[in-house]
């Protein structure tokens, strides 16, 4: 075995070339945290158009295929333009685009060549921006329950009804949703997904902000109002969603995997060194190495378990389970150390004043979107089916055995 | 990167898995509880010739010289079983401590009795009432008539019945130990007594002026041998904690998906699926952190000491951890039947408590961690 990751001389040229555009290209404060709404809009405007750059040259959708607009690389050169993105503390896409990174993979699957080609190339160039909209006020973990309505109309559908913990700040372009197109059908045999122009008449977006500060500010509400969707927008087969919303969900359940460390612990342990507590700095106190070492043994499992599901990716051999394990545990990780930083630092992890908060604000920040992050993309115990599932636990008996 | 296994990695698993499965079966490792000495003393040849018992002892000792990763592989595979006895504590622990003492005829030749399974050594590390703190603790040694003379009493040592030798850490005093004396079992002065209950195999054995000559003595090596030998041996336990990991996983999903309760299996039921899930992940996180520190040991270079420590500690805190996590919720998915000892489950459960203090708990071995980091530094 060997965990150690190395880049082939053409990748390392790669990485020169990136590194040489991104520089030229970038603008230093691109990776910042804003303080207004106005300066988070103008970044927000800042990095489409970086976007749409990147698009120009295959980078922004860099694994997706090159007749759609997309780059038709090898991951590990993906992994580098990643990486080099990350050090500018950007990703890959530069903002939020839920809908072009999972609709635009289930469209490569269910899409009809028409289709793909009216659809990919925008999302893969960077002019657009897609949402996902599954959620509904009754239809949670149930996804299969949606009832927004999409009623056939001649060469249109009439789309009614309500989405929720949508999207994020600054508005979208498209939304990739799905639907209920036949009220009165099965269950599993009622639903179709559509790309919608988000710009329709009839369509009204409300914020909804949650406890954190999640895809560039917050999420929103997403009104549908006797909304004409023309017929050629659906996409998989008119009452076919949940089959096309299981290689969504699929991707949206599971974890490609990284080789990422989560820089949060370098953050604690440099508070711990510089903080004084009752007169000598924290770290000496050995209650507070043992709570750093509960930390740290957690993350480094994180990090071996997204090392894993990288190597996994990287050499495409996927296991069933390890997708959804690592959402999993990412989650509950996440909230276990809520509390674990409560423990090792104190209150100064709940606020975000400037003299008091710790790491810069990021400790009072991960206490918010630790249990935020318990949601998006399914929760812990959808996750946790999917997981038993993959395993093969929980076969459904065979007939004799009913 | 490459996390898997080479063609002749992925051969050396195979022959031991079959090993474990003809021959640990549940029913003979069941009846070997009740045995004399713990362990399947007709097993030794079949291991010394497959060169499993002398994996770490160097070829041109009669051994197999194997690195780490290969060594973890045969541990994790018997694991599985759980095989118990003198492989773990001769083969990996004595065998991996004596490497790190200086050559003499008498070390060397203690080593190929290992590989050859003529001589099994029992580690006897543990002092009692002292904390377990990285062999940092011995038996003083006396003089009589030239000879050295060991008196004292050792505490929880693994399989010493059906042991030739006992490997025991010698100091003076409060000093860390310099030496290890080779003792045999069956010389005079030398008494052994099962500790019953719950543990695994463990003896107490009382040394009372126990007589050895000059060459039973074997001079440790310097600090960083021995802290490497340690990091050895974590690795490899863990290794052997994760394959005990992996065989209630697949006992677990197996019994899920046959017992039928309500008229379906019971891995219908999402409280089952629970147990499972924490099982798994359990499982998974020990597997990852050893395997890391496999790869550390193997490609080490003098600038990753610290990083090769922390990892092993790392490891073998994770498993010890995972272990009885996992042997928790096997039991919870299996109910009645699980704790029934003829059932074989119940292994798994023994072990997984016998190893969580052995060579040091969790916890200590997470100071070490931190200590290696130097993080208050």
């Amino acid at each position: 075995m060997d965990f150690e990751m190395t880049y082939t001389p053409e990748q390392e040229a790669f990485r020169e070339e990136v590194r040489a555009w991104l520089a030229d290209n970038v603008p230093s404060d691109l990776g910042a945290e804003t303080t207004t709404d106005a300066e988070a809009h103008e970044q927000y405007l800042r990095r489409r158009e970086l976007g749409r750059r990147l698009g120009e040259r295959g980078w922004l959708y860099p694994s997706a295929p090159t007749e759609y607009g997309g780059g038709g690389m090898e991951i590990g050169a993906v992994l580098v333009l990643e990486e080099e993105m990350r050090r500018l503390s950007l990703g890959l896409p530069p903002y939020y685009d839920s809908g072009g990174m999972l609709g635009g993979a289930t469209v490569l699957v269910w899409g009809s060549d028409e289709q793909k080609q009216r659809f990919l190339p925008p999302i893969y160039k960077g002019e657009v921006r897609t949402w996902q909209l599954l959620t509904e006020p009754e239809a949670g973990s149930d996804l299969a329950s949606a009832k927004l309505a999409a009623r056939r109309d001649g060469d249109e559908f009439v789309l009614n009804g309500q989405k929720i913990f949508v999207g994020s700040a600054h508005g979208a372009d498209r939304f990739w949703m799905i639907t209920c197109t036949d009220p009165k059908a099965p269950r599993h045999e009622n639903l179709s997904w559509f790309m919608v122009d988000a710009h329709l008449a009839g369509i009204t977006i409300q914020p909804l902000p949650v406890l954190a500060d999640v895809a560039e500010g917050h999420k929103n509400t997403v009104f549908f109002d006797d909304v004409r969707v023309p017929a050629d927008c659906l996409v998989g087969g008119e009452n076919n969603g949940w089959t096309v919303a299981n290689t969504h969900l699929e991707m949206e359940h599971g974890a490609i995997g990284s080789i990422r460390r989560d820089s949060i612990f370098d953050k604690l342990l440099d508070y711990c060194r510089t903080h004084l507590l009752d007169g000598i700095p924290m770290i000496r106190h050995p209650d507070v190495q043992d709570r750093l070492a509960d930390i740290y043994t957690r993350l480094e499992i994180m990090r071996l378990l997204t090392t894993r599901n990288f190597w996994r990716s990287y050499t495409k051999n996927k296991e069933g389970y390890n997708g959804p394990q690592v959402t999993y545990l990412r989650k509950v990780t996440g909230l276990w150390l809520t509390q674990a930083v409560l423990e090792l630092i104190g209150p100064a992890a709940l606020t975000s004043d400037s003299e008091y908060g710790a790491l810069a604000g990021a400790a009072e920040r991960q206490q918010r979107s630790g249990i935020v992050d318990l949601m998006p993309g399914s929760t812990i115990d959808v996750q946790r089916v999917v997981i038993s599932r993959a395993l093969g636990v929980g076969k459904r008996p065979r007939p004799e055995e009913r | 990167m490459d996390l898997s296994l080479t063609e002749q990695e992925q051969l050396l698993k195979d022959s031991v898995l079959t090993f474990v499965e003809r021959e640990a079966t549940t029913t003979a490792l069941v009846d070997l509880q009740e045995s004399d000495t713990g362990f399947e003393a007709k097993w030794l040849s079949s291991m010394a010739d497959a060169g499993w018992l002398g994996a770490l002892v160097p070829a041109e000792l009669g051994g197999v010289g194997a690195n780490a990763m290969e060594a973890a592989i045969i541990c994790e595979a018997l694991g599985r079983g759980p095989v118990p006895g003198p492989f773990m504590m001769s083969s990996v622990v004595s065998a991996a401590m004596i490497r790190a003492t200086e050559r003499t005829p008498a070390r060397d030749s203690l080593l190929t009795a290992i590989s050859e399974g003529t001589a099994v050594v029992a580690p006897a590390f543990s002092i009692p009432d002292r904390s377990w703190d990285g062999l940092r603790h011995g038996l003083a040694p006396t003089r009589e008539d030239g000879d050295v003379a060991l008196a004292g009493t050792l505490s929880y040592v693994p399989y010493a019945a059906g042991a030739t030798h006992l490997l025991v850490p010698v100091a003076e005093g409060d000093a860390t130990p310099r030496a290890f004396a080779v003792v045999a079992t069956n010389q005079k002065g030398v008494a052994s007594r099962l500790l019953s209950g719950f543990l695994d195999r463990n003896y107490e054995v009382s040394l009372d002026r126990a007589r050895l000559d000059e060459t039973c003595l074997l001079t440790i090596g310097s600090s960083e041998v021995v802290q490497n030998a340690l990091a050895l041996v974590y690795i490899l336990l863990a290794a052997y904690q994760v394959g005990g990991c992996a065989a209630l996983l697949e006992r677990s999903v197996a019994y899920s998906n046959t017992r039928v309760q309500f008229a379906m299996p019971i891995g219908r039921f999402q409280r089952v699926q629970d147990h499972i899930v924490e099982l798994l992940n359990a499982m998974d996180a020990a597997r990852w952190c050893t395997y890391e520190a496999i790869w550390r040991f193997d490609a080490q270079s003098d600038e990753d000491v610290a990083a090769l420590q922390a990892s092993a500690h790392l490891a073998q805190a994770v498993s010890s951890e995972s272990y009885i996590t996992c042997a928790d919720q096997a039991h919870k998915v299996h109910g009645g039947i699980g704790v029934d000892p003829q059932y074989g489950l119940t292994l798994y459960t023994q072990q997984s408590r016998s190893l969580f203090n052995f060579m040091g708990d969790p916890r200590w071995h997470k100071r070490e961690m931190v200590a290696a980091l130097a993080w208050s530094r």
